[in-house]
């Protein structure tokens, strides 16, 4: 019913030039770091398998101009989990130019999703429409200045969607809904604005802004936002171990698809950073988002958020690589609090084991266990074991899987 | 000393708005929810834009991920996908 061979295609094609790309890099003496895995999947259907793999080249031309690249490519033969695409596929390729008080990048981004498969996508917005995404293009720029306190920035972004749309029809000869699909439409949105910054004092920033976000697919403007903000940072260090920092920030945002009591947004954080000794560090932040309508009518609380982490280092491994990771995210309002833990440690020369759990809630937990060997310090062989239990009732994802991962 | 002013006033403000207002309750019932990335903790990786059903994601300048919140219809399935906890 969807066009599979003609995504695919431009899939392959994408693979060939993240080819090309690596050789050349690999030729300009580029900095390269790859990565792939390849994992047995089983649960909750058929077997299948997962390729992962990440491209990442960095390639400093001058010594004020680099050029980045990134590839990252997810391939099975069937949906996994909440992903609707078996195969994506993103690229990324920057130049970016840094001089004392400028610095200007430019980036190309597009994503492939190799997937015969309809999403949902605007349906709320039409119900007897769905769009297959297929391809999405993302150009941007980004001017920064800085003299003194100050700093201006100015940055323009450009998305191109194309997809291919499926209307359902009701067919009167056999009482059910038929699929009929539609030519390819695609949908631009654009994103730009600038921003001012000014250091008041060693500790206090003060910052303002505004940026418009358009969506010029409708010929009506309910997708569009305009927003002005203002907000202040403050960072303090009185002593060597302790970091203090808060911020206040007010958005103003115009849009006539936001709820109204919105309209005016305020974001307050506190955050308190302790490291006890050399081993020891952790943080923990408070953040209230609230909002009100334009006549200030009432203040409404959208979220209050604890986050914390603890971080302690094992001092046996002279690498510094062995660590014990906890941490939360309580949010009453959101009822999705998180949990997650994480270790990491040297069994032998080279051979180190990792362990982590996540678990976020009313939605899924999700446990991994890792051992990477280490032949050098640029390349990593790993066996990995992930169990991925979602809570609406589906059974476990199991992932079995060898991997590497070689700087070049 | 200025600093500690400024310092007691954002702690004043967290404790205000956080205890002080009082949930949004929307014409159509629902509670009032929005979804934001957390800057700080967003690593760009894309899983998020990867499962939005309305397009709502987008990368910024910094290869972080934004919402559009005119886009967004607050299905909660970023949520779920983001390694970091950022949304
Ligand atoms: S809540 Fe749903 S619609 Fe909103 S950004 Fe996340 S995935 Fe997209
Ligand atoms: S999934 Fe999370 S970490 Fe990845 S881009 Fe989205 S918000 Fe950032």
């Amino acid at each position: 019913m969807y066009p599979v061979r003609e995504m695919c295609g431009s899939m392959s094609k994408q693979c060939y030039l993240i080819f090309i790309f690596v050789l050349l890099a690999l030729a300009l003496n580029a900095e390269v770091q790859i990565q792939s895995g390849l994992f047995s999947v089983n649960g909750n259907g058929d077997n299948t398998y997962l390729n992962q793999t990440r491209i990442d080249a960095n390639y400093q031309l001058l010594p004020q101009l680099s050029l980045l690249y990134s590839a990252k490519l997810d391939a099975a033969d069937r949906k996994l989990g909440n992903f609707p695409q078996n195969k994506w596929l993103s690229n990324y390729m920057g130049v970016d130019y840094r001089s004392k008080h400028l610095q200007v990048s430019a980036a190309y981004r597009n994503l492939a999703f190799g997937t015969a498969q309809s999403l949902p996508l605007y349906q709320e917005w039409r119900g007897d429409l769905e769009l297959a995404r297929k391809m999405q293009h993302q150009t941007q720029i980004e001017a920064k200045s800085s003299f003194g306190g100050m700093e201006l920035s100015a940055f323009g972004i450009h998305k191109h969607l194309d997809t291919t749309p499926t209307e359902y029809v009701f067919n009167f000869d056999t009482f059910e809904m038929e699929a009929v699909q539609m030519p390819d439409r695609a949908f631009d949105d654009a994103y730009y604005g600038v921003q001012a910054a000014y250091r008041v004092t060693p500790f206090l920033d003060l910052r303002a802004g505004t940026d418009i976000q358009q969506a010029n697919f409708t010929k009506n403007e309910i997708y569009d936002i305009n927003t002005v903000a203002f907000g202040a940072q403050l960072q303090l260090e009185p002593k060597a171990t302790t970091r203090i920092s808060g911020s206040f920030d007010w958005e103003n945002r115009a849009g006539e698809n936001l709820e109204p009591v919105t309209r005016n947004m305020f974001y307050t954080s506190l955050r308190l950073q302790q490291s006890l000794g050399m081993n020891i560090n952790g943080f923990i932040s408070l953040l209230n988002t609230s909002c009100t309508d334009d006549e200030m009518s009432d203040l409404y609380l959208i979220s209050n958020q604890i986050r914390s982490q603890v971080q302690y280092h094992f001092s046996y491994d002279p690498n510094q690589a062995s660590y014990l990771n906890a941490g939360l995210k309580l949010s009453p309002e959101f009822r999705t609090n998180t949990y997650f833990g994480e270790g990491q440690f040297l069994l032998m020369n080279h051979l180190y084991a990792m362990l982590n759990f996540k678990r976020i809630e009313r939605s899924l937990s999700n446990y991994q266990a890792k051992v990477s060997f280490f032949p050098s310090p640029f390349t990593e062989c790993f066996l990995q074991y992930t169990i991925s239990s979602p809570d609406n009732g589906d059974k476990s994802l199991n992932y079995l899987g060898v991997g590497t991962s070689i700087r070049l | 000393m200025k600093a500690s002013y400024i310092l007691i006033i954002i702690t004043l403000l967290v404790l205000l708005l956080g205890f002080a207002c009082k949930r949004a309750n929307l014409t159509t019932g629902a509670t009032l929810i929005i979804y934001e990335v957390d800057q700080n903790n967003c690593n760009g990786c894309g899983e998020c834009i990867r499962v939005c059903p309305n397009d709502a994601i987008y990368w910024n300048n910094q290869g972080k991920a934004v919402i559009n919140q005119a886009k967004c219809t607050q299905c909660g399935k970023c949520v779920a996908v983001c390694p970091n906890s950022a949304i």
